[in-house]
């Protein structure tokens, strides 16, 4: 059912802020370094409970989670096993815990590192009210994943853009959560360099582009090099120039913006109690 | 926290350079941010309670919208980056005082703004 594959990325392919990529090499330093933290310098006495590296890939879509997670993969050498919330999910009662306890199984026999994308589906919180036999259903699965997380002896990625769905419990279990952002000015014309392929002529001004199109992502720009390319070679254009690049930025964007309004949205139920201590008694509108 | 009445009622904020516009920019975003809930709750909209956060290079600034679905409490939170240059500078050095990953409340402020409009 579980299908493994290689990792297709190394850390030299990304393009992140220095934040970013200072964690992600804590996270291959704690992979590599564990005999020397545990046993040599004896942090197991203190930590017993560190068998499974449990990573958090959290923030807005496009920012290098996936690539990250398949970067971490290859820096420690093990194959990916990556999982959609759909394949675990069953119709069936009891199945859905089921499947991710074959789940951690296949990935511990052939030691691999499991990717759970877009978690918020899996790692959301419990059910406080339970009403039908779906909350159940929820809540048996959550506390299924709490269980295998608590006993499993490898590593396992979680890739969310919703973080702030997550339930407290697992956030506690998992020992690194990453923030992945938006890039810069400066990363921004990292990343214009980096998607125009060598061989592919090109003339434009990368500094201008950085600086004159924020709020995009390094997936947004490798949208638009993809679709400038396109265009050029429609027109039968020798090389890809400025207003090629530009026009497909901007059509990258104005999907975006129609899309999401440029927001991220996510909704939680609160308490009466919570609710009181937050409006502070103002009237309704 | 801010009625929907008042940020929906209220002028443009006066004013020319970076605080101005800072803070229109941010009505409008919390205007669309409210009109995003109204879509996704279908509830009453009470209220929001505006936050900005550093994250890295940029900021994000955070609207946490409280409304009664059923007779149950929900808040929806909308969000967004902009970049630091487009933070004023009072505003930029209590965020980066409060160190990572903090919210600073900058809800009183933008209903004074509001009044005041």
């Amino acid at each position: 059912m579980w299908e493994l594959s290689e990792a297709k990325y190394d850390l030299s392919d990304l393009i992140l802020d220095r934040s970013t990529t200072s964690q992600l090499l804590d996270v291959i330093s704690y992979f590599q370094n564990r005999t020397l933290l545990f046993e040599t310098w004896g942090l197991g006495q203190r930590f017993p409970q560190q068998l499974c590296l449990a990573v958090n890939l959290y923030g807005p879509p496009g920012t290098g989670k996936t690539m990250a997670a398949h970067a971490i993969a290859k820096a420690i050498s093990m194959p990916l096993l990556c999982v959609d919330y759909a394949e675990i999910e069953s119709k069936y009662v009891g199945e859905t815990s089921k499947n991710l306890s074959d789940l951690f199984h296949t990935a511990q026999e052939k030691q691999a590192v499991i990717f759970f994308d877009e978690a918020d589906a899996l790692l959301s919180k419990r059910v406080t009210n339970m009403t039908s036999a779906t909350d159940v259903s929820v809540n048996q699965t959550r506390s299924v994943l709490l269980n295998l997380l608590n006993s499993y002896q490898g590593v396992i990625l979680f890739a969310t853009n919703f973080i702030q769905n997550f339930d407290a419990a697992f956030l506690r279990r998992i020992k690194f959560h990453i923030a992945f952002h938006l890039p810069d000015q400066v990363l921004r014309e990292r990343l214009w360099r980096m998607y125009i392929p060598d061989k592919m002529p090109c003339q434009a001004d990368f500094a201008y582009l950085a600086a004159a199109y924020d709020g995009v992502s390094g997936s947004d720009i490798a949208n638009a090099v993809f679709s400038a390319a396109v265009s050029a070679a429609r027109e039968k254009e020798t090389m890809v120039t400025q207003p090629y690049l530009e026009d497909a930025i901007q059509s990258v964007l104005r999907v975006k913006q129609a899309n999401a309004g440029g927001v991220t949205v996510s909704v939680r139920r609160i308490s009466e109690e919570e609710a009181q201590k937050k409006i502070g008694g103002s009237k309704q509108s | 926290m801010i009625l929907t009445a008042l940020l929906f009622g209220a002028a443009v904020i006066a004013g020319a350079g970076i605080v101005a516009a800072f803070w229109n920019d941010l009505v409008a975003f919390l205007k669309k941010a409210v009109e995003k809930v109204r879509a996704v709750v279908a509830g009453i909209v009470y209220g929001t309670k505006v936050f900005i956060r550093k994250i890295g290079e940029a900021f994000k600034e955070i609207s946490r919208n409280y409304s009664k679905v059923d007779d149950h409490w929900q808040e929806t939170i909308v969000t967004r980056e902009i970049p630091a240059s487009k933070v004023p500078e009072d505003i930029l050095a209590r965020a980066n005082e409060i160190g990572y990953g903090q919210e600073l409340d900058i809800t009183d402020e933008l209903e004074m703004q509001l009044e005041s409009a």
